[in-house]
């Protein structure tokens, strides 16, 4: 029983994580139609800050707005400096492209910060947890979790409630019309940036807090885990997103829970194995509708 | 030039891989007989290179869906072709508990290599049956998600690769000319593939999916046998890098390999000569950085990370081709194919100018399927 609780915290943490960096992706997806492959650069990004100003005895507290001001930024500049050049192109053009910018990227951070990982050091408190019965709870998943869960709130409310909310809706239904509304392109566009990077940077904070190592390939293994979930979900739904993410963890905390010794090497092999038979019975995701710019692209 | 304007499909692709197959002979046995040790290596991980690249090409330029998987097929290549050509004896020191059949076997390169094709192939079958399905973003993803499958498998099963560690005591049979014989064969298996019907249905679907399956191209079925077919290249190329690096390890066939396979897609173009653009200059540009960067090195293929700066200029290199040309350099067309047009116009601006009317209903008799409407209009209104 105790061991079942475990568990379903280890989930609700790990899906959190997960479903953050999902959203990113799916927002992003949603709206210019590009598979942001960058977006795990971002997180490496936010990572890269926080050692870098930590190096210089920032106080943590700080330290927490750097990081999602420093993913921002870098989400900004990449559409700015990168994906504008491109706007409007092929799909699989702008997934070339997200494609190219991650490993340069990658290969930026080689060269600025060098190969070897960089520790970045959590103060003590991100360790503590309480203990109720047997079972013993650490204050970051519940925090994981409550933010996550925030997050999801504020973005449903703010997309929903909001002019512009309105108007990042409209954009992933119909861009065009949208600009012939009288809608700024380049306002809609940037703030889904924008949001993306909030998104990126919270994610990068709970990841490196359980994981608090900083490497240039850092962002590509939670960048795979949130796009396997956007595809789950069905790309460009958001709410395909969360859901994806969660049964992602699920698929995942069961499998390395049911697999003895040895086995447990394949649980992401296991676990990509089942995403890919879901898919075969529903190409769209679970939460996909296939419309007809789909089937064309 | 009348074979490559050939009535007969067939006659058309054979005629053209002879062509681009000459090139690269050419080339390369000029480099055989005039260059130093470090050229002939270089030429010889071009020529594997292009193996791979042009399978790659059989699924991802016909069907316009990109793939990161195939670097998995090729590693899947290797190890099969490398457990059952090594000898009995390195097997039972290095891997004793594998399966008795590959431990005892020592088959000869051709056997070994078709066993390493088989089981890509049939890899590719089981998860062709999702993959197939899904197109752009969603395709992309999933492939990548197939090629750390490969991997983390790979690097794990340690009785039958010794997991993470490089297995070796392959026997060397990749040379230039081996290589040249398995370009020869890959370029007529992928120019004979592209131009059959189910390649044309697959270049239809790419070039409109709505159109190409309201005209009953059942669009699944042929990116299917295209599908199994590239990952069979791909395979065949992986047997020839194994027998080349004569030592491979789980990670060679990991991101970086695919980044640059990738990358020789993409820049070259939706087509078999695309794929020999891509992989030459590529090749030659990796080659060059390297040694500007390293003072010295060989071959195209390194276990060792590349330094950054490659990879920077390779990546810029992408996003300058998606800028100018996203369909590649040479985009959808083979050089025969530009060629026969240059051709075309050259002679219909010798003769009188034909009305837009009649340059319609002539293509047709022709019996040209690859000229679009609006190339022929181009066409007939040039001076």
């Amino acid at each position: 029983m105790n061991e079942v609780v475990q568990q379903i915290i280890n989930f609700l943490s790990i899906g959190s994580i997960y479903a953050l960096i999902a959203l990113g992706v799916a927002l992003i997806f949603s709206i210019l139609k590009l598979i942001n492959f960058a977006h795990g650069e971002l997180m490496t990004f936010a990572g890269y800050a926080m050692f870098f100003f930590h190096g210089f005895g920032v106080p943590w507290l700080l330290l927490v707005p750097i990081a999602i001001l420093s993913s921002v930024v870098a989400a900004v500049l990449l559409e700015r400096v990168a994906y504008r050049l491109l706007r409007g192109a092929q799909p699989l053009t702008l997934l070339l492209t997200s494609f190219a910018v991650s490993l340069i990227l990658q290969s930026g951070f080689l060269l600025a910060f060098g190969a070897r990982p960089k520790a970045i050091e959590f103060p003590i408190w991100v360790d503590a947890f309480f203990i109720v019965g047997d079972i013993r709870i650490q204050w970051l998943d519940i925090v994981t979790f409550c933010v996550t869960m925030l997050i999801v709130l504020t973005l449903t409310v703010f997309l929903r409630r909001s002019i512009t909310g309105l108007a990042l809706r409209s954009a992933a239904s119909d861009f065009n019309t949208t600009k012939l509304m009288g809608i700024h392109a380049n306002r809609v566009i940037v703030g889904t940036f924008v949001v993306a990077g909030v998104l990126a940077g919270l994610a990068a904070l709970f990841y490196f807090a359980s994981t608090p190592v900083v490497a240039p390939k850092s962002g590509f293994e939670p960048m795979l885990k949130g796009f396997i979930a956007t595809v789950i979900g069905g790309m460009g739904s958001l709410v395909g997103a969360v859901i994806g993410a969660f049964l992602l963890a699920a698929l995942e905390v069961f499998v390395e829970v049911t697999l003895v010794g040895s086995l447990d090497v394949y649980v992401d092999a296991i676990v990509f194995g089942i995403a890919v038979l879901i898919l075969r019975f529903r190409p769209a995701g679970l939460f996909g509708l296939r419309r007809i710019e789909d089937v064309r692209a | 030039m009348m074979l490559f304007a050939h009535d007969r499909w067939w006659v058309r692709a054979l005629s053209g891989a002879t062509l681009l197959f000459l090139l690269v002979a050419v080339v390369v046995v000029a480099v055989d007989l005039f260059g130093s040790a470090t050229d002939r290596r270089i030429a010889t991980t071009f020529l594997i290179s292009l193996v791979v690249v042009t399978g790659m090409q059989t699924y991802v330029g016909n069907s316009g869906i990109l793939s990161f998987g195939h670097t998995g097929f090729m590693a899947l290549g290797a190890y099969g072709s490398a457990l059952f050509t090594a000898s009995t004896t390195i097997k039972q020191r290095a891997i004793p508990d594998a399966p008795s059949f590959i431990v005892d076997a020592e088959l000869g390169l051709l056997p070994a290599t078709l066993i390493g094709i088989a089981v890509a192939m049939v890899v590719a079958y089981a998860i062709g049956i999702t993959i197939v399905r899904l197109a752009g973003a969603a395709a992309a993803v999933a492939t990548l998600g197939f090629l750390v499958v490969v991997f983390t498998v790979l690097s794990n099963t340690d009785q039958l690769t010794r997991g993470a560690k490089a297995f070796s005591g392959i026997p060397p049979y990749t040379n230039l000319y081996t290589g040249l014989i398995v370009v020869a064969i890959t370029f007529v298996c992928a120019r004979l593939l592209r131009d059959s019907n189910m390649g044309l249905c697959l270049r239809s679907s790419r070039d409109d999916e709505l159109a190409a399956q309201a005209s009953g191209v059942n669009i699944i079925r042929s990116r299917m046998v295209m599908w199994v077919a590239s990952a069979g290249l791909a395979a065949l190329g992986g047997a020839l890098y194994a027998h080349f690096v004569l030592a491979i390890l789980p990670k060679a066939f990991h991101f970086h390999m695919t980044f640059i396979l990738v990358t020789m897609v993409i820049v070259g173009g939706q087509s078999i000569s695309g794929a020999l653009v891509g992989t030459a200059s590529i090749t030659i540009i990796e080659e060059f950085l390297r040694r500007a960067e390293n003072g010295f090195s060989i071959g195209s293929f390194s276990l060792d990370e590349l330094p950054g700066l490659t990879t920077i200029i390779l990546g810029l290199l992408i996003i300058l081709t998606m800028i100018l040309r996203p369909k590649g350099v040479l985009g959808r067309w083979e050089i025969d194919e530009l060629l026969v047009r240059r051709f075309k116009k050259r002679t219909a601006s010798a003769l009188p100018r034909p009305s837009a009317k009649g340059a319609w209903t002539n293509s047709h008799t022709i019996g040209e399927g690859h000229y679009s409407a609006k190339s022929v209009v181009k066409e007939s209104n040039q001076p």
